[in-house]
């Protein structure tokens, strides 16, 4: 009887980590279509994610009657199957009824509408692991917590490779997120079946079966989507491992999203032009191009407008590429265009070419990934892959008119970076501001050029484009950012840093507003916290920053790899669970270990870096770079495992309060890592920096933990 | 008028502009193949002034028990001491309402004149084209928001008074001076003086502007003003609160009157896909234009292209844009034009009775100009606009 008690309330746990999991993972990427953001915006979802689930974990405190029976089991796992459908199908249709079709959420409308659609979930999640702990600890008689902790990672293990490696090849988001409910449902239904004690009543069963049956024909996908693309006809959803891309059609004009953001329409003869020409007129036979991203949106037509001898085009997403020629005319038939499904960076590192012209057509450095191409290590590997009289083009949104002062840091990054490597840099305005770089003389003559040159362009022709205008334009531009300097490196993402407060400055934010309130809130809670908790709020501050910072750290040093991404969380959660179940074990569970721990994180806070550093300037193998970064994040997961069963055993309280304060302090750390730490002190301070800032953070905790802890063992 | 600067100051400023001139002409040699076809005569220093030197009483304005009360636009501010307006130009200081958007402007180009666009006034003709910061309008979709959303004290600012500017707009040969980028009604002193010897001097005077302004001050401007292009940002009061935070009344009010004072008009309707699209709402639009004696005013259909906060939101399909087209002229509008948009071929001015080409625009460049005297070159038919 006890053992069955405990085998369905181990099994429970571990489907509530395979379902927290896999719903997590959907609806952060859900969410990032919905408010179409930055990492700053999914550090708030996160963040948020983790905060309601410390809620739902303390909340459970309240609760009365803590006896075990199948009933709650049984509503617990319809819950679970049910609010994620519910929550991914409202964030959609909620978006457009509530909030202008189309306009740019502020941090706090995100903040407050991620707060109220996860709610649901995450309350009860966190809620369900206080309730476990207890459940299982009272059936073994003995304290339980780590052990929930640990099989609901293994749970988490299972969902993250379950939907890195199945789910998101196989199945769109709205069927994922169905069979998430088939299988909580189909666990309720097993015990409702098969455990005769269970007291639930039958109408109970009866409705589960028929809402299953229900969701099963319902097509919730294809109303959400039009929810979301209001007025326009949705021709394919496709969630691939690189983002969820949309394919519209408005008038005859057919356009592309990416996670909810617009990538590119049709007609769009201007920025097609200006991507091309600009560059391509400097170069007096342009033979070799690299195409860098956007070159399914037309780009490739206008490149193939001269006698090219070759056209190797690298767009990481293959899909985005069926998709274009399934809905697009394409010319990627033509012999000489080459097609490379690969990482630009990582496609750089291996190859010999030397292109004349390349063409680089990527989005803002919104993030720290797309920063790595706008660094000064970037523009280094380009320049060895450019021909002796190369020229590369890229380019920034532009402020029409004027340059607010925002804008013109953050141009200003991006010019004297480009302006180390080569020896011209020239900015043309246009639709975007781009930027020429080449060691060879540049010119912003457009007009003039287009004449030599004799290629019939729409818009990039004299007609449009006077000379005098444009260098009017150029050289108060110019003027403006040739003052000051700013590198931009990969491990200090300044113009991240620069282009996440020219988007706050749309709604009058301020980066070290936002930064100085969430100090404060930390400051607040900190000193409430008990001295244990203290320690496990550290750790889980430190895991959710490192675990990020290594991600980071590995697409710069080697590139982005899709598995690999899912293959490092995987690592981090084996690394909890052998923390976790069995090392703890291995250790006596003791404040001075405890302390001990603190200190351990700390020292690979700050070793971390060095290891990061040396990896990247001693260029060695790519096996010896994985098996690096393997270890790195096993490593962060093992402590962090240990950490969490010590903390857990060490507090005397009750077990639902200790359940509820370990589990609530080590999210509540996490929160603040993904915020704080990932979204805002990574663009300030870098990477380096970050890992420093967390080993400091963990010998202070560690040191605190040790002095107020020397009379108890 | 301006507060007379003292010969200190000036000197003062003298001094700093060369030196930031000098700096700013060093850097610019180390830049290879640096252009020297720019308007050499076009301001180049930039100063941080402080914006008190720029300040001058408004003219519109009166005095309630609740503070001072803004009498230039349909907003009607009530001012409280030391705060501004929401147009972030009108600040109440000891009892006076202040314009601190005077002499200060932020943006100065030299832009073709259809790129305003007028089509109609002196094609093929350059407009000496300034800003100040500042706008008594929110639009979510704003092309300029990091001038319209913030105040003459937060940007960069030439020091261009009156004179200056109607100096350089003829050292830079332009025929006219737009008042633009921003909003002309919040820099409404600035735009009145420089206006005025403007005039004096036979420089003409345009202003690109949201037509969102009170009557009496709209009056007053119209004895100086000889071009407008007004953006109908929609015909709907609802998306005109949602969209651009203003109201449609007044708008429609600003062209009835810019028509019965003479001002040569032309309309820019911006069509943002989700909002203004609307094929029901645009036909509203063109026959309130036609039943209201706008037949021979151009009207010209934009084309949105993501900006500000409505950054999710698709480029308008070239197909809506050829539709309103069609709607207009069907409504009875002789000119009718697509912007923004080289996908949909050269911009025509045809002659309403025989249907000639008369200008073909490709860019800002004309491609040919039939127009004698005011008149289609054919059949004699005069054609509306300011054409010398």
């Amino acid at each position: 009887m006890l053992s069955k008690q405990e085998n369905s309330t181990k099994f429970s746990v571990f489907m509530i980590g395979l379902t927290t999991m896999i719903t997590q993972i959907i609806l952060l990427r859900h969410f990032l279509s919905v408010f179409s953001g930055n990492e700053l915006v999914i550090g708030i979802i996160l963040a948020n994610w983790m905060l309601l689930t410390a809620l739902g974990a303390y909340l459970a405190r309240f609760r009365s009657n803590t006896d075990f029976n199948y009933r709650t089991i049984f509503f617990s796992h319809i819950l679970l199957g049910l609010l994620p459908l519910v929550i991914a199908y409202f964030s959609f249709t909620f978006r457009n009824l509530i909030f202008p079709p189309g306009k740019m959420l502020n941090i706090l409308e995100i903040f407050f509408s991620s707060l109220i659609l996860l709610a649901p979930f995450c309350l009860v999640s966190g809620y369900l692991f206080t309730l476990f702990s207890t459940l299982l600890s009272k059936i073994k008689e003995s304290n339980q917590i780590y052990r929930v902790y640990g099989i609901e990672a293994l749970g988490s293990i299972v969902g993250g490779l379950l939907f890195n490696f199945i789910f998101i090849f196989v199945f769109n988001t709205f069927v994922s997120l169905k069979l998430l409910l088939f299988l909580n449902f189909g666990t309720a239904l097993f015990l409702y079946f098969t455990r005769s004690e269970t007291k639930i009543p039958k109408v109970f069963g009866i409705f589960a079966i028929l809402l299953a049956g229900f969701v099963a024909i319902l097509d919730i996908s294809e109303y959400a989507y039009d929810q979301l693309f209001k007025n326009q006809t949705i021709l394919e959803h496709l969630d691939t491992p690189y983002g969820s891309l949309t394919v519209t059609e408005s008038s005859g004009q057919i356009n592309f999203y990416e996670n909810g953001q617009i990538l590119f329409s049709t007609d769009n003869m201007i920025s097609n032009e200006e991507n091309v020409h600009y560059a391509m007129f400097q170069h007096p036979r342009p033979e070799n191009i690299l195409i860098i991203s956007g070159g399914a949106t037309g780009v490739i037509d206008e490149v193939l407008k001269y006698d090219v001898a070759s056209i190797d085009y690298v767009e990481i997403n293959p899909d985005l590429i069926r998709l274009a020629e399934k809905y697009l005319k394409q010319s990627s038939t033509d012999k000489t265009i080459n097609i490379i499904n690969q990482d630009a960076r990582l496609f750089l590192q291996n190859i010999d070419n030397k292109y004349d012209v390349i063409l680089i057509n990527l989005p803002d450095p919104s993030s720290v990934h797309l920063n790595r191409y706008y660094s000064l290590e970037f523009y280094e590997e380009i320049k060895n892959k450019l021909s002796y009289s190369g020229i590369v083009s890229t380019s920034l949104s532009s402020s029409a008119n004027y340059m607010g002062k925002e804008s013109k840091e953050y141009h200003t990054a991006l010019y004297s970076t480009m302006k180390l490597i080569f020896n011209n840099v020239i900015v043309i305005p246009g639709q975007r501001n781009f930027f020429l770089a080449s060691d060879n003389r540049l010119t912003a003559e457009i007009g003039k050029l287009s004449k030599i040159k004799n290629i019939s362009n729409e818009y990039v022709n004299p007609y449009f484009l006077d000379d005098k205008l444009i260098a009017e334009r150029r050289n108060k531009i110019e003027s403006e950012i040739t003052e000051g300097v700013v590198i931009n490196y990969d491990f200090i993402p300044i113009a991240y840093m620069l282009q996440l407060k020219l988007w706050l400055s749309k709604f009058n934010f301020k980066l070290l507003l936002l930064l100085l309130t969430l100090a404060v809130i930390a400051l607040l809670i900190i000193p409430r916290l008990h001295i244990v908790n203290l320690g496990l709020f550290s750790t889980g501050l430190s895991a959710s920053s490192l675990e990020i910072v290594l991600i980071i750290a590995f697409q710069i040093i080697y590139g982005y790899i899709y598995f690999m991404l899912g293959i490092f969380i995987t690592v981090f959660m084996v690394g909890l669970v052998l923390g976790s179940l069995w090392l703890s074990k291995k250790i006596k569970t003791s404040y001075k270990n405890y302390s001990f721990l603190q200190y351990l994180i700390g020292i690979l806070a700050i070793l971390a870096p060095l290891i990061i550093v040396n990896l990247n300037t001693g260029q060695p193998g790519s096996f010896v770079i994985h098996s690096v970064f393997v270890v790195l994040m096993l490593a962060t997961g093992v402590l962090t495992g240990i950490q969490f069963t010590f903390g857990s055993k060490l507090r005397y309280a009750d077990i639902v309060k200790t359940a509820s304060g370990s589990y609530g302090a080590d999210l509540l750390g996490s929160s603040f890592g993904a915020l704080l730490v990932a979204a805002l002190l990574i663009p300030l301070f870098g990477l380096i920096k970050v890992c420093l800032i967390i080993g400091i953070l963990n010998f202070i905790t560690g040191l605190i933990i040790l002095i107020k802890t020397r009379n108890h063992n | 008028m301006g507060k007379p600067i003292t010969k200190r100051t000036f000197i003062k400023r003298t001094l700093y502009g060369t030196g930031a001139m000098a700096c700013g002409l060093c850097s610019l040699d180390l830049l290879a193949g640096k252009d020297k076809t720019a308007f050499q005569s076009l301001p180049s220093i930039t100063s941080n002034i402080p914006t008190e030197d720029f300040a001058i009483e408004a003219v519109y304005y009166t005095t309630t028990p609740k503070g001072l009360k803004c009498l230039l636009c349909p907003n009607e501010c009530k001012i409280k001491p030391n705060e501004e307006g929401d147009c972030r130009t009108r600040i109440h200081r000891d009892n006076i309402l202040e314009c601190i958007a005077y002499g200060n402007p932020c943006a100065i180009h030299v832009d073709p004149i259809e790129k305003k666009p007028l089509y109609h006034f002196l094609p093929g003709s350059r407009a000496f084209s300034i800003a100040t910061a500042g706008c008594n309008l929110a639009c979510l979709n704003c092309q300029n928001w990091e001038i319209s959303q913030t105040s003459p004290s937060k940007t960069k600012n030439y020091d261009l008074m009156p004179e200056e500017v109607v100096k350089k707009c003829k050292e830079t040969d332009c025929n006219s001076i737009a008042y633009t980028y921003s909003e002309p009604i919040v820099f409404y002193e600035y735009v009145m003086d420089t206006a005025k010897i403007a005039r004096q001097e036979g420089v003409k005077n345009v202003i690109v502007s949201a037509g969102y302004i009170n009557e009496k001050p709209l009056k007053e401007w119209c004895k100086y003003i000889d071009g407008a292009n007004i953006d109908l940002k929609s015909y709907s009061n609802e998306i005109y609160e949602m969209l651009n935070a203003g109201t449609l009344e007044p708008v429609l009010k600003t062209l009835q009157i810019l028509k019965e004072e003479g001002v040569w008009l032309e309309i820019t309707n911006l069509l943002v896909p989700n909002w203004t699209d609307d094929f029901d709402m645009i036909t509203q639009m063109c026959d309130w234009l036609a039943e209201n004696g706008f037949e021979d005013t151009p009207l010209h259909f934009s084309r949105f292209h993501p900006q500000y906060k409505l950054t999710d939101l698709p480029f308008t399909p070239v197909n809506v844009l050829k539709t309103a087209k069609q709607i207009a002229l069907k409504a009875g509008l002789n000119y009718v034009y697509i912007g923004n948009s080289p996908e949909t071929g050269p911009s025509v001015t045809f002659c309403p009775e025989c249907k000639t080409s008369l200008i073909s625009r490709k860019g800002f460049h004309l491609m040919h100009n039939k127009i004698t005297n005011g008149n289609c070159s054919n059949c004699d038919t005069k054609i509306s606009g300011v054409w010398k």
